[in-house]
């Protein structure tokens, strides 16, 4: 997180950026749902745009935004679910360090970087959806395994469809317009 | 997509005492319950909850066609994981209450009473907080939340940030609506006959403007906020702040005492289980 001296913690973007992202991540996973044929299993095209905002702003955004957005999606629906709600966050978090190697706002993006940002995030899904999401309900909720595990696993698979190409997406999409400082060199 | 898009209190919400109630009572209330709701699996405390729910439901006097599709959606929503949590494993109930008294079929799907009470206590844990949830969503003005959230104690940039988020969902819906029907325009398919590639890329199409419309309003607003210089202060006051009122404590202080029989609760069961079978 880049925070100018004056300000302590949050930088005054972070917050704004937090603040548009909640919300469109809400109006995302609220009424964009893409359904895959399976029933009960959407691609949800919030979790794309979470990386996205992640990988522009850093790991505090991207939980923050996580949090917030499952929270108030379950909330619209009358049933906050926690587990899975830290488990998003936790996605958010992880999928945010991505800002340190993507770097958009100052350097061009390569495909490496691409494919790094891929695996980053397929782990950080199998980390979140396939592990804690599912430990959290058995944990927690008390629920018998094979459910959560059929659950988690779906939500691992359609997510890293969702990042994988919608997130992708955006993100080469956002770094062509960025002007690359690199022509800006000092003598 | 037809929400109703402005956050205005309904003229028959108006005057109930959960309207009247501070946002940061209603958050304290809604984190509390729904966190010992989760880990509790004492039924009768969980009827209690549900009971608890039902009053502020009552107080907020909502019209069957204002809830109706909300409660349609959790019912199924809720169907379905029951279903999936008996197929998955039929003699769970059997496990968590360590006896087993059949009650109908056998082998492998056989239905035992410990199954069935299980199932109930799953159903009380889906649905307890939805009537308190439905009361607040139609009873409180965003702007309380936030002012709510930083008088509980967290930072206050978090609490601006949510009340931004609030602020920009109307928006943000208005956005996406005009950036769709423009690609409509352009002859984007959008009717639901389309493949699931074609969907994603479509979606696509529809999120990139968004998302270049939404970097710029986070730069202008960061701007404006900079000018008057957002966050140099450790502390901040909102105008929203309102004081508690009787109704306030009340609430509050019969929400402690639930919290307290929840966890005292513990003790007596031995465990987070109400066990009749033993």
């Amino acid at each position: 997180m880049k925070s100018g001296k004056r300000t302590k913690g949050l930088s005054v973007e972070a917050v704004v950026a937090t603040g548009v992202g909640i919300a469109i991540v809400f109006l995302l996973k609220r009424f964009l749902p893409i359904p895959t044929g399976v029933p009960n299993t959407t691609i949800d095209l919030g979790e794309a745009f979470i990386a996205f905002l992640g990988s522009v702003f850093g790991p505090a955004v991207g939980a923050l935004v996580a949090f917030f957005a499952h929270l108030f999606n379950d909330l619209s629906w009358g049933d906050p679910w926690w587990t899975w709600i830290v488990a998003d966050a936790i996605f958010g978090f992880f999928i945010g360090f991505s800002q340190r190697f993507l770097k958009l706002k100052t350097t061009p993006l390569t495909k490496k970087k691409l494919f790094q940002f891929n695996l980053l995030q397929v782990i950080a899904n199998v980390i979140c959806w396939g592990i804690i999401a599912p430990l959290g309900d058995i944990l927690v909720y008390s629920q018998p395994a094979g459910k959560v595990f059929l659950q988690g696993i779906t939500a691992t698979v359609t997510d890293i469809l969702s990042v994988g190409i919608v997130g992708t997406l955006l993100i080469s999409a956002y770094a062509k317009t960025q002007t690359q400082k690199k022509r800006l060199t000092k003598d | 997509m037809n929400q109703q898009i402005s956050y205005d209190v309904g003229k028959s919400q108006e005057n109930r005492w959960v309207t009247r109630l501070t946002g940061m009572t209603k958050i304290l209330v809604l984190l509390s319950l729904s966190i010992i709701g989760m880990v509790s699996y004492d039924t009768w405390y969980l009827i209690v909850l549900t009971v608890f729910a039902v009053l502020f439901y009552q107080s907020a006097h909502l019209k069957w066609h204002q809830v109706r599709g909300l409660l349609y959606a959790i019912a199924a929503f809720t169907a379905l994981n029951l279903i999936l949590v008996y197929l998955f494993n039929p003699a769970y109930g059997s496990q968590v209450y360590g006896s087993s008294h059949i009650l109908i079929g056998r082998g492998f799907f056989a239905l035992t009473w410990e199954e069935l009470f299980y199932l109930l206590n799953m159903l009380l844990k889906y649905v307890f907080i939805v009537p308190l949830i439905l009361a607040f969503l139609f009873t409180t003005n965003p702007s309380e939340l936030a002012a709510g959230m930083s008088r509980i104690g967290f930072p206050y940039k978090i609490s601006y940030a949510v009340e931004l988020s609030l602020r920009y969902i109307p928006d943000v819906i208005r956005d996406f609506k005009q950036i769709s029907l423009a690609q409509q325009a352009r002859g984007l398919e959008m009717s639901k006959k389309a493949g699931l590639w074609n969907r994603l890329k479509r979606s696509t199409q529809i999120l990139i403007p968004l998302v270049f419309s939404s970097m710029d309003k986070i730069e202008i607003t960061t701007r404006a906020m900079k000018l008057r210089r957002f966050g140099t202060k450790q502390r901040r006051t909102w105008y929203m702040t309102q004081k508690l009122g009787k109704i306030d404590y009340l609430v509050l202080v019969s929400t402690g005492l639930l919290i307290a029989v929840g966890i005292g609760l513990f003790w007596v069961d031995g465990g987070r289980f109400y066990n009749p079978f033993k």
